[in-house]
């Protein structure tokens, strides 16, 4: 085992940047899970608009007005005084002031014009969803009043508040209802498919910097020719190469998970962690595979960065790892179907939809969908592997 | 025999690199390759060592057809190659122990052979270095540790003295006839046609692909018509002083160039008393005076008419 040997002290060598990569790699991983939990909806909360409610008299409607401003809006203990309310909406401590002048109630039920005075201060946006309010509060008791007018004041003021509790719910499609997942696994989704699916991007890209970084020293053309007059045979040469440096992987690929068990400590002991685990590991070995396949491809040390950025940044943007696959058009798909990419991301989202239950995942896994992305990956790896061992034999031949 | 080539033939393109070349090697010899630069020496060796296929002919060593696959020839042959082929990661004993260990797995056993590559080589006390802190000549030593290290019996040594000071290339030198000593048979390519000389039992000299000739360096120096090459540093001669001395019979050529009078005699020829006679006589005043015999050089210069080497920079002429 000298040539594998003397790969994992190349490696050794390459400790501090591949250490340093290594931490940046996830890093980003753990902060794209921690911040792609926040749907939309957890996203926004209701504000209050503080104001100031000035009422000139007192009646159930105004009684009734008041407590449907409050829904919206924090009052403001201001009394009546004309200069320390304009001193509070100067200072923006209220943003409104709505005053109910005397003989209000009367004018309203009267059908006559019955106006709310009110001042507005810098945030006029938030003033208008205020007026919005009482102008819908108001409009809702006119209803009544013209269609039912033998009905009393309290029973309109009633039934008003209840027509006004009713609102019509919009709800934001995600991801995770596109994909059908269930209510209760949206916490779980989001932290653990976007950490492993952000894998086919960080473990990916820090395996073709490693291996490629480390091949380059065995891929010079003296260096072939002196190991191509060995009695060591190319095969046995490059196997060893590539043990060496499927170690680095599983290395980096066990520190990953190890990371993510360690932050998204609820995935430990469901039946899903095992099934991501696995994806993870087939992630680890098609990786490995088309790195040393590329390492054999790279000429210069300036090279392997652009080429990492193109080939693990492409492969996640084509295949669904930032943009979630049902976002993708058929067509995009359809090429991406030819990156083992595609089917990582494809049997996360199979593993995450399934849920951690013991009968889900063990039928999960029995299903042949999973299989299948699991077998795609597996075919992919072995091919680039192949291609990469061909490659060398016919490079070992082609170095004189 | 431990090599027979023949009929090699290997084509680039259109340039014929070897042409229908044929030698055989003994055990126990030192056999040298001498040509100018692109005379076809690195491409035979690379074609013997299986690193290059060829067009035509037929490769046997250790009395095996030689293929990239011929694992237990490949076992007893060490290459030092043209260029310092050594991991620039590790320092100078990790260097020897890998390359070593390509061959010998016992570790042991290892061990000591590094050990006495290390010493073989004069790089006691370089051992922790890493190679860009070795001189040239250090470097070329690795070279030659490396690839010598498991004790091989047949070694390939193509121009491992190219760029290296006169110290590192006598122990270098020394070295191989050491190796020799001790059993190994060697096959030395060179455009230096001193070293040639000085260490090889039979030479072949090649150029444009093709044999010019072989043989041991006298065998190859009896092919030619030179005897000794007389020069003396005269200040002043005339035309027809000089024109006496080319009548002389013995005498092959001579010139007159800056000072120095070069005088070349016919084979068997020894004129030296003659022409000490002929200045003495003429009462021609002169300096220094070097007698030397036919080398190489003059051996390819009148098979070719061309010189080994080129005289300005000292370089092998290119072909």
């Amino acid at each position: 085992m000298t040539v594998y040997k003397l790969s994992l002290k190349v490696m050794k060598s390459n400790i501090g940047p591949m250490a340093l990569f290594l931490g940046i790699f996830i890093g980003i991983s753990l902060l794209a899970a921690s911040s792609g939990g926040n749907t939309a909806e957890q996203l926004f909360t209701r504000s209050r608009v503080p104001i100031a409610f000035i009422a000139e008299e007192s009646s159930p409607l105004v009684a009734g007005l008041r407590t449907e401003v409050e829904k919206i809006a924090e009052i403001q203990p201001y009394d009546d005084d004309s200069e320390i309310l304009q001193e509070a909406i100067f200072y923006n401590r209220i943003s409104h002031i709505i005053r109910i002048p005397s003989g209000f109630t009367r004018a309203f039920l009267a059908g006559d014009e019955a106006a709310v005075i009110t001042y507005t201060g810098q945030s006029e946006g938030r003033a208008m969803y205020v007026d919005l309010a009482v102008e819908n509060y108001l409009n809702t008791l006119r209803l009544y009043r013209i269609f039912t007018p033998d009905m009393l004041l309290e029973e309109m003021i009633s039934h008003a508040g209840k027509d006004l509790e009713q609102r019509s719910k919009i709800k934001l499609l995600t991801d995770i209802d596109a994909e059908g997942f269930q209510a209760d696994q949206r916490d779980n989704y989001f932290n653990h498919l976007i950490f492993f699916n952000y894998q086919a991007y960080s473990l990916f890209a820090i395996l073709i910097l490693g291996i490629s970084s480390n091949l380059m020293v065995f891929n010079s053309r003296l260096i072939r020719m002196r190991q191509a007059c060995s009695p060591l045979s190319s095969r046995k040469q490059s196997l060893q190469l590539f043990l060496a440096n499927f170690a680095f992987a599983l290395f980096c690929w066990l520190l990953m998970n190890a990371v993510s068990l360690l932050f998204i400590p609820e995935l430990i002991g469901t039946s899903s962690m095992y099934l991501f685990i696995a994806n993870s590991f087939l992630l680890c070995f098609w990786a490995s595979s088309i790195s040393f396949f590329v390492a054999h491809l790279t000429k210069s040390r300036n090279a392997i960065s652009a080429i990492t950025n193109v080939i693990s940044l492409g492969s996640s943007f084509l295949a669904g790892v930032f943009v979630p696959q049902y976002l993708l058009g058929a067509a995009v798909l359809r090429a991406a179907s030819f990156t083992p990419t595609y089917w990582f991301v494809l049997a996360n989202t199979q593993i995450a939809r399934a849920g951690g239950t013991v009968s889900s995942v063990s039928s999960l896994a029995s299903q042949n969908e999973l299989l299948a992305s699991f077998g795609m990956q597996i075919i992919f790896g072995l091919t680039f592997l192949a291609m990469a061992l061909v490659l060398r034999k016919k490079r070992a031949l082609a170095a004189a | 025999m431990i090599i027979r080539v023949k009929e090699l033939v290997k084509r680039y393109g259109d340039l014929q690199a070897l042409d229908n070349l044929s030698f055989n090697v003994q055990k126990g010899e030192i056999f040298g390759l001498l040509g100018p630069n692109g005379s076809g020496k690195t491409t035979a060796i690379n074609c013997i060592l299986s690193l290059l296929k060829y067009d035509k002919g037929e490769i046997e060593v250790f009395g095996k057809p030689m293929s990239p696959d011929s694992y237990s020839s490949k076992r007893k042959i060490g290459v030092v190659m043209q260029e310092v082929a050594v991991f620039e990661v590790l320092t100078v004993r990790e260097n020897i122990d890998y390359f070593c260990g390509l061959y010998v797995q016992d570790a042991e056993r290892r061990k000591h052979l590094v050990q006495e590559a290390i010493e073989f080589t004069g790089l006691e006390g370089f051992e922790n270095f890493v190679p860009k802190k070795l001189s040239g000549g250090l470097l070329r030593r690795l070279n030659i540790a490396c690839g010598i290290a498991h004790k091989p019996e047949l070694i390939f040594m193509d121009e491992p003295t190219v760029a290296v000071d006169p110290q590192s290339r006598h122990k270098i030198l020394e070295g191989i006839c050491e190796l020799n000593r001790q059993g190994a048979t060697i096959i030395y390519t060179s455009h230096y046609m001193e070293e040639v000389e000085q260490i090889c039992s039979r030479i072949m000299i090649l150029d444009h692909g093709k044999e010019i000739a072989s043989g041991s360096k006298e065998a190859l120096k009896a092919m030619i018509d030179l005897g000794e090459k007389n020069s003396f540093e005269v200040y002043d001669i005339s035309d027809e002083q000089l024109m006496k001395l080319r009548n002389m019979p013995e005498v092959a050529e001579v010139s007159y160039r800056d000072t120095m009078l070069l005088i070349k005699s016919h084979k068997g020829s020894n004129i030296l008393e003659r022409l000490l006679s002929f200045f003495k006589q003429e009462s021609l005043p002169f300096g220094r005076i070097y007698s030397e015999q036919p080398t190489l050089n003059d051996v390819f210069l009148e098979m070719t008419g061309r010189e080994l080497r080129d005289k300005a920079t000292g370089q092998g002429v290119q072909t």
